[in-house]
């Protein structure tokens, strides 16, 4: 089991939350590590300086629309270079060709928008990822194919054509691609985008419950989500680390900072009317007392939250 | 067996299951079941005279390589996955490069096909030295036409235009006593054996140029470059060869 060594929880500044993972031999190899990459499109940035250092474990990467998740998702994947920084992956430089060859045999990608190929039946779209993958021995990739289908329960319609699976099942099977060859790093963007509780749920339980524990980074909208699977959190807000933890430190954040009442008040930095029809509020309480208990999504609110603002019921702070 | 092979066999299979070339197939084998049906028994048949249907057939089964190769190469674009395939330890050009390779397997069921046309016709009233080498550039056709599918997918990714091409061919098709100028459709017909090995060689030199192309729109230059650049030394020497003797032959610009 891996040891955790210390969580950082002040928002704003950046530091590295080190989960040991102690291997064979002694060495600890980083899954992933990023020092100060930056990455622009245009003249917007999408990465300013992120450094990171994951060595096991779940890691969910929050932040609103634009704060650099996907690109720096598709950095780790290999998809895409820093403009600025140095990455390292499985203990590999992703900028030598000879290394990221090697690298993307050991990593399974799912990206925020992926796609399949809707004729392909599911055994025939799984076995083209493996021999891209590089199984060059059939057999052994048929064995391959048969066991992630297997893993993500859809052995049974392996030969049904792919238009003709639920949504839920084509999630499975893109699953299932990521999967192929056990990587020993898995990159998931926005998994559980689109699916239903009960599907989201069935999903968790897969990626929790993978026999050969990769590597798992994930993003998501989702904080149940981060809370059920992540035993780490990183919060990516403008293009640059927020926080670095655990879920439980980053709800920690909002302690004695969130509050209740049945009007808006305007010490709150965000508040949002609840199904209750009360108001809860984010920011400096200006009485002591009467402090309700904070959740991830308060935490993660105070955080990125800008100016004072008021949002509808259930809604989140801008 | 390496990946590639296993790629190529992929691509292969799925090339042959596409509807758009077992429909093609169909059509060719209609063409040569009609050209037996119509020389069998009868004296004073010839390939130059009935073989018609079976080129207008393969011709067919050419155009459907071609329509179906370029769905496949746009398979990616198409269903949106580019991205996941981009972090794949086997690089795009590597898949091109298999795809190019795979679109043989047509160009082999049609020379299957050829061979037993060939060997029916060659029993029954005997084939000349020039119509063997026709039957050689319908098959040399059939893998140009592939290949051209792979490169338009890569250079103009929108299935409707490799449909487009498939009419231009048919529509610019030359005319039985091909000017100078017809020389550059790949459908071209010419009269002798001689002549009829340079247009196969000039054909074979577009498979090259196209494969070139598609080849170097995924990174693989010196690859590209090096069949880009044999393919236009091919084109140039078969056309010296061609036009000067087509001219000669009183057919320089119609």
């Amino acid at each position: 089991m891996p040891g955790r060594s210390r969580s950082t929880v002040v928002p704003g500044e950046i530091e590295i939350y080190s989960v040991t993972h102690a291997r064979a031999g002694g060495n600890t190899i980083a899954a992933i590590e990023v020092v100060g990459i930056e990455k622009s499109f245009g003249d917007r940035v999408a990465l300013r300086g992120v450094t990171l250092r994951l060595t096991s474990g779940i890691t969910g990467i929050l932040g609103p629309n634009g704060a650099g998740k996907t690109t720096f998702l598709r950095v780790i994947a290999t998809v895409l270079s820093p403009d600025r920084g140095e990455v390292r992956l499985l203990g590999r430089d992703p900028g030598q060709a000879k290394d990221v060859h090697e690298i993307r045999r050991k990593l399974g990608y799912l990206p925020q928008e992926p796609g399949l190929y809707r004729n392909f039946t599911a055994v025939d779209f799984v076995d083209y990822v493996a021999i891209l993958k590089d199984f060059a021995d059939r057999s052994a990739r048929r064995d391959e194919v048969l066991r992630v289908l297997e893993l993500v329960g859809l052995t049974g319609v392996r030969d049904q054509r792919i238009k003709t699976l639920s949504g839920g099942m084509r999630r499975r099977l893109l699953l299932a691609q990521a999967l192929v060859g056990d990587p020993d790093l898995l990159v998931l963007d926005e998994p559980t985008a689109g699916l239903d509780p009960e599907q989201r749920l069935r999903f968790r339980a897969l990626v929790t419950q993978l026999p050969h524990r990769p590597v798992i980074v994930l993003s998501t909208h989702q904080t149940d989500d981060l809370m059920a699977m992540c035993e780490r959190v990183v919060v990516l807000h403008g293009g640059e680390v927020r926080f670095d933890g655990t879920p439980d430190a980053l709800t920690g954040i909002a302690r004695g900072q969130v509050w209740t009442s049945a009007e808006p008040d305007s010490a709150a930095l965000i508040s949002w009317r609840t199904a209750d029809g009360r108001f809860r509020h984010i920011g400096e309480h200006p009485a002591a007392s009467g402090h309700t208990e904070p959740t991830l999504d308060d935490g993660y609110l105070l955080l990125v939250g800008g100016t004072g603002s008021t949002v509808a019921a259930g809604g989140s702070g801008r | 067996m390496s990946t590639s092979v296993q790629l190529i066999a992929f691509e292969g299979r799925r090339l042959l299951r596409s509807p758009i070339l077992v429909a093609g197939v169909g059509l060719a084998v209609i063409g040569s079941g009609r050209f037996v049906a119509v020389t069998v028994g009868i004296s004073g048949a010839s390939w130059r005279l009935d073989g018609w249907t079976v080129f207008a057939g393969v011709v067919v089964l050419g155009l459907s390589a071609l329509i179906a190769a370029n769905h496949a190469g746009l398979r990616d674009r198409r269903e949106n996955t580019v991205d996941q395939l981009r972090a794949m330890p086997v690089v795009a050009g590597t898949r091109t490069a298999c795809l190019l390779i795979a679109t043989s397997w047509p160009a082999a069921v049609g020379s299957l096909l050829l061979t037993v046309v060939a060997g029916y016709a060659a029993i029954v009233f005997g084939l000349t030295a020039a119509d063997l080498v026709r039957l050689a550039g319908l098959v040399m056709d059939l893998v140009m036409f592939g290949t051209l599918g792979v490169a338009l997918a890569r250079w103009v990714p929108h299935p409707f235009v490799a449909t487009v091409v498939a009419f231009g061919v048919v529509l610019s098709a030359p005319p039985e006593a091909p000017s100078a100028w017809h020389l550059l459709s790949p459908l071209a017909q010419l009269d002798t054996a001689g002549l009829a090995v340079w247009h196969v060689v000039y054909v074979a030199s577009l498979a090259s140029i196209w494969s070139a192309a598609a080849l170097y729109k995924d990174g693989s230059r010196r690859l590209s470059a090096l069949l880009g650049g044999g393919g236009l030394a091919l084109a140039a020497v078969a056309m010296g060869v061609l036009i000067p003797q087509v001219c000669a032959a009183g057919r320089c610009l119609i």
